[in-house]
């Protein structure tokens, strides 16, 4: 399938640049820089929903990934996926740590949606995304929405108790039930 | 056997480790449950796996961000921190740091964590080259932080050890020349926490500061002024 063949093409091309940038090539880390960049700034940008704590995160997580590229492993992880993996954990804790003051969105929990796709985009298009939206879509409204608030927004426990004004234990509950389910399912293919 | 899907978990009932791998993916865990759940990730292999397969199985939920093209000032950022950091001090003071940092065990197992290389492609990741370090200590019999500072990318990893029971929560603060302590925010009681330092207090960083913890009480985000005494102080060295 052509378009298989070009989502393999662009996700090596982009391995080889994460291996060329762990060589400390600035050319080959400036490239990843201006083809994932847009990615990784959505990913700060909806967790810690404020542009310039954003920006900040944005600048440690490629700070992050040019001192770490040499531990990039393409049989372990997409590079994409590894990337936007950086840039998100890097934004959760510059919101844990009070870097960025933020206010919780009230439409925490409405189903995010999605708009055209970009070319990043289309280079991860995968066999996964059909199964995980499938299983996602066999949860419970109310397991299915934690999760995916969890995971959009970067809120911890205790954030997502607060928000949905819900027992910590109750939240943990439908989060753990979820998360159970979600693997049976997707194991069971 | 049926489960009552509204019936709550009880409070402090204990993750198995596939559901706890999948906490630490998504973000959920805080404070001590992260530092637990990120040391052993670091040393149980089984468990590194299972957070590989989490990663793994909510990968496509990242096709559902959406693209934002960041200022162009962000790069010049970037490759300004991407040669050494803002910190170049002396070998003397990396022996003196080293002769003293021996004879403690808080400090010495954390450096021991950080030479163990990470198993997956997520671990957190360990390696600097030029640090910000200090050991903090006071009148609390056994407790000892061993604090490290990242200054390429702005990482403090604080590793608490002796940590009495309280209400209150360790909370850290940065002394500068002027003698006002700015919040770090709350760390984990025991273990060790990570946190991005807030760009405004990177460059109180340095050999002139103090490092201080108070206990407080418990909050999200950090005080504006400490309420008590602090319980350890250590002043920060550059090696």
């Amino acid at each position: 399938m052509p378009q298989t063949t070009e989502t393999d093409r662009a996700r090596a091309q982009l391995s080889a640049l994460i291996g060329q940038a762990a060589g400390g090539d600035r050319q080959a880390f400036q490239d990843i820089y201006n083809l994932t960049s847009a990615k990784l700034f959505g990913v700060c940008l909806r967790i810690l929903n404020d542009r310039q704590a954003s920006e900040d995160a944005l600048q440690d997580a490629y700070v992050k990934i040019w001192r770490n590229a040499g531990r990039f492993d393409p049989q372990r992880a997409s590079p994409i996926t590894w990337l936007a993996t950086i840039a998100r954990n890097t934004a959760i804790d510059r919101k844990r740590s009070g870097g960025n003051r933020v206010m919780v969105s009230d439409d925490a929990i409405k189903d995010m949606a999605t708009d055209e796709q970009s070319a990043l985009d289309r280079l991860e298009k995968q066999e996964g995304a059909d199964i995980l939206n499938k299983c996602l879509d066999s949860l419970e409204a109310r397991q299915r929405n934690v999760i995916r608030t969890a995971f959009f927004e970067g809120h911890s426990y205790n954030e997502l108790a607060q928000k949905l004004d819900t027992p910590l234990g109750t939240v943990k509950s439908w989060v753990r039930r979820g998360l159970k389910r979600l693997k049976d399912c997707m194991d069971d293919g | 056997m049926m489960v009552d899907e509204t019936e709550p978990l009880k409070d402090g009932e204990a993750p198995n480790n596939e559901t706890l791998a999948a906490e630490l993916v998504l973000g959920l865990l805080d404070g001590d449950e992260k530092a637990t759940a990120l040391r052993k990730q670091l040393s149980d292999p089984a468990f590194a796996k299972s957070v590989d397969d989490w990663n793994r199985r909510v990968d496509p939920l990242f096709q559902e961000f959406q693209d934002v093209e960041p200022a162009p000032s962000v790069w010049d950022g970037i490759e300004s921190r991407l040669d050494g950091g803002t910190f170049d001090d002396t070998v003397v003071q990396l022996k003196r740091w080293r002769m003293g940092a021996i004879t403690s065990g808080a400090l010495a197992a954390c450096l021991a964590l950080a030479l163990i290389v990470g198993p997956g492609p997520f671990a957190p990741t360990s390696e600097s080259q030029s640090v910000a370090v200090a050991q903090l200590t006071g009148n609390i019999e056994g407790l000892v932080l061993a604090v490290s500072y990242d200054p390429q990318t702005a990482e403090m990893r604080v590793d608490v050890d002796g940590m009495p029971k309280t209400e209150t929560e360790p909370e850290l603060w940065i002394v500068g020349r002027d003698g006002v302590p700015r919040s770090l925010g709350q760390i984990g009681r025991n273990g060790i926490s990570q946190m991005t330092v807030p760009s405004d207090h990177r460059k109180l960083i340095n050999a002139a500061a103090t490092l201080q913890l108070s206990m407080e009480p418990p909050s999200e985000i950090p005080h504006a002024k400490p309420t008590s005494e602090p319980v350890a102080t250590g002043k920060i060295t550059i090696i």
